[in-house]
């Protein structure tokens, strides 16, 4: 009888998919730098508490009409190195651009620099924190909870904040922002303050510094008019999404697809239609109908050509058109995928299916 | 314990590197070769917390938890080539972990019935099952190789590079844990329950026999 039991242990598979493999990536990615981080802001805890100490000394030995400079500086200072509560000051002075290293803020929050990132904390009060960042890459862990905005400035382009954990990469040409967890609205900055888009977990968004944004993320909308945008006749979205639910968890495959599709096609304009494209395509998969899932995988990603499952929807793609036995279309689809992602994740994958090609 | 340093320079093929190569490379600290070795192996792993779990819910984390420790020890691991193995038993022991914590709970709370099993073929859910309580029962040092081995399929000599003891050492501890499992026995009633139930539903609903 163990044997029984040892062989049906054995056939039990996970359910696991490229995006759920690429989801738990970030996931371990962001626990590294975290751990990462501070062991960093730990190794220079004694260092600090030394120059504290160093510095009181020297605060308590001064003459009492320069005790207020003296408060400055000991403000800049235990901001670099260790979380503090927000202090009951107006705006501490602005810290110089650091090239390196994690810098706890006062309000608890954790900026980590990679790449040779420059980063000038301009604004620090009970209210608000202003970061400026002028290069490199920056993992920002923001203290949620707090009654403050949170926003980082790199060029024009603004991230605003409300507790969350999310990457901002300032590239010569373009600011691309990642969240790990909780929700940034990225604005371009200006009289006007356009917001980009509203991003959520494992969302990621380029945004050319240029005036205008990149066609990469026009996808991106303003918030202010997708919820104000009138809903379109027949069910909505929510309906819709509740609807493939409901379907793929008693298995009517066909039912999720048809309410996928729904949303892909009559709400066009709304951003989960691109997450809708790729469900799409992984159900009609599913379903055998390999022809329709590359159409819905290639939907997705020129619905959203930056965006963050269109690297895993253009090998998707290659491959469900090899799978339905159209080769050309295949043979395009996986050339596509290798001349935009060199490095990336499915590079082995599409190059097998190349190679077995007619 | 390593930190990892950001990657600079021309990018490399990691994808066509093998096990050594990376884990070499992520042992001084190369990110880009751990995140190919996460990539080449995490698919494998999900699959053996799955089957133990026999179910869905934690296995995001559980991965997520086996590959920071990995990453963490990853200059303990003793042989390069035998990654694999080595990231299932650190998943092995997340996973005990886990389901030591979550048998304290329910113990207390038996009405709280998280524990939903999945396999293709209902029929197969009570002995696996059992089979899975069962092994929570017995050691670490025991558990470990015959999962590896009877579970995972690998070689009774990678089990024992990577349990670190000799070939006879392990051949030894899998009987012993396939003795004890034995002797267990629960299973088999569940076995019999679940033939039961299938009968009595395709009986009522006038299935096919």
């Amino acid at each position: 009888m163990i044997d029984e039991a040892v062989r049906a242990m054995a056939e039990r598979e996970a359910a696991w998919d490229p995006l759920r493999e690429r989801r738990v990536l970030a996931r371990v990615e962001a626990e590294l730098d975290r751990r990462g981080a501070r062991r960093r802001v730990g190794r220079w805890v004694p260092a600090a508490m030394v120059a504290v100490a160093a510095i009181l000394v020297a605060v308590l030995a001064w003459p009492r009409g320069e005790v207020a400079s003296g408060q400055a500086i000991l403000g800049g200072l235990a901001s670099a190195v260790e979380p503090l509560p927000a202090v009951e000051v107006g705006s501490l002075p602005a810290i110089p651009a650091m090239p390196a290293g994690a810098i706890a803020l006062g309000d608890g929050s954790i900026a980590t620099l990679h790449d040779g990132a420059r980063i000038e904390l301009r604004v620090q009060t009970p209210d608000e924190t202003r970061i400026a960042q002028s290069l490199g890459r920056v993992h920002y862990e923001v203290r949620p909870g707090l009654p403050r905005t949170f926003v980082v400035e790199a060029d024009d382009v603004r991230v605003i904040v409300v507790g969350t954990a999310f990457w901002v990469t300032h590239d010569p040409d373009a600011v691309r922002v990642t969240v790990e967890h909780g929700r940034v609205r990225v604005q371009r900055d200006g009289d006007d303050a356009a917001v980009i888009a509203e991003l959520g977990a494992g969302d990621e968004l380029r945004v050319g510094t240029a005036p205008e944004v990149t066609p990469a993320v026009r996808p991106a909308r303003p918030i202010a008019k997708l919820r104000t945008k009138p809903v379109a006749e027949g069910p909505s979205v929510d309906e819709l999404l509740a609807r493939a639910d409901d379907a793929r968890a008693h298995s009517d495959l066909a039912a999720a697809a048809a309410a996928l599709r729904q949303v892909v096609e009559q709400h066009r304009d709304d951003p989960r239609a691109y997450g809708s494209a790729f469900q799409l395509g992984k159900i009609e998969r599913s379903r055998g109908r390999h022809a329709a899932a590359a159409r819905a995988f290639t939907g997705a990603a020129e619905r959203s050509p930056a965006g963050a499952l269109t690297e895993d929807a253009r090998a998707e793609a290659a491959i469900s058109w090899f799978d339905g036995g159209l080769y050309t279309e295949a043979r395009e689809a996986g050339e596509d995928y290798l001349s935009r992602h060199p490095e990336g994740a499915h590079v082995a994958r599409v190059q097998r299916m190349l190679q077995r090609l007619p | 314990m390593v930190s990892f340093a950001s990657v600079q320079g021309p990018a490399l093929r990691l994808h066509e590197q093998d096990d050594g190569v990376l884990v070499a490379r992520a042992q001084g600290g190369d990110r880009a070769a751990f995140r190919e070795l996460y990539l080449r192996h995490a698919r494998y792993v999900a699959g053996a917390i799955a089957r133990w779990l026999g179910r869905d819910a934690e296995l995001d984390d559980i991965v997520q938890d086996t590959f920071v420790r990995a990453a963490e020890r990853i200059d303990s691991l003793r042989s390069a080539t035998h990654v694999r193995p080595w990231l299932v038993t650190i998943a092995i022991r997340i996973t005990h972990s886990r389901l030591v914590r979550e048998r304290r709970r329910t113990s207390l709370m038996r009405f709280f019935v998280a524990h939903q099993p999945q396999s293709s073929d209902p029929r197969m859910q009570g002995p696996a099952d059992e089979l899975g309580a069962a092994l929570v029962r017995i050691p670490e040092g025991l558990r470990v190789p015959w999962m590896l081995h009877r579970i995972e399929g690998e070689r009774l000599e990678d089990v024992a590079v990577t349990c670190g003891v000799s070939l006879a050492t392990v051949k030894r501890r899998i009987a012993e844990c396939g003795r004890r499992l034995e002797s267990a026995g629960a299973w088999e009633t569940a076995t019999t329950t679940a033939a039961t139930t299938t009968t009595t539903t395709a009986t009522t609903t006038g299935g096919t026999p």
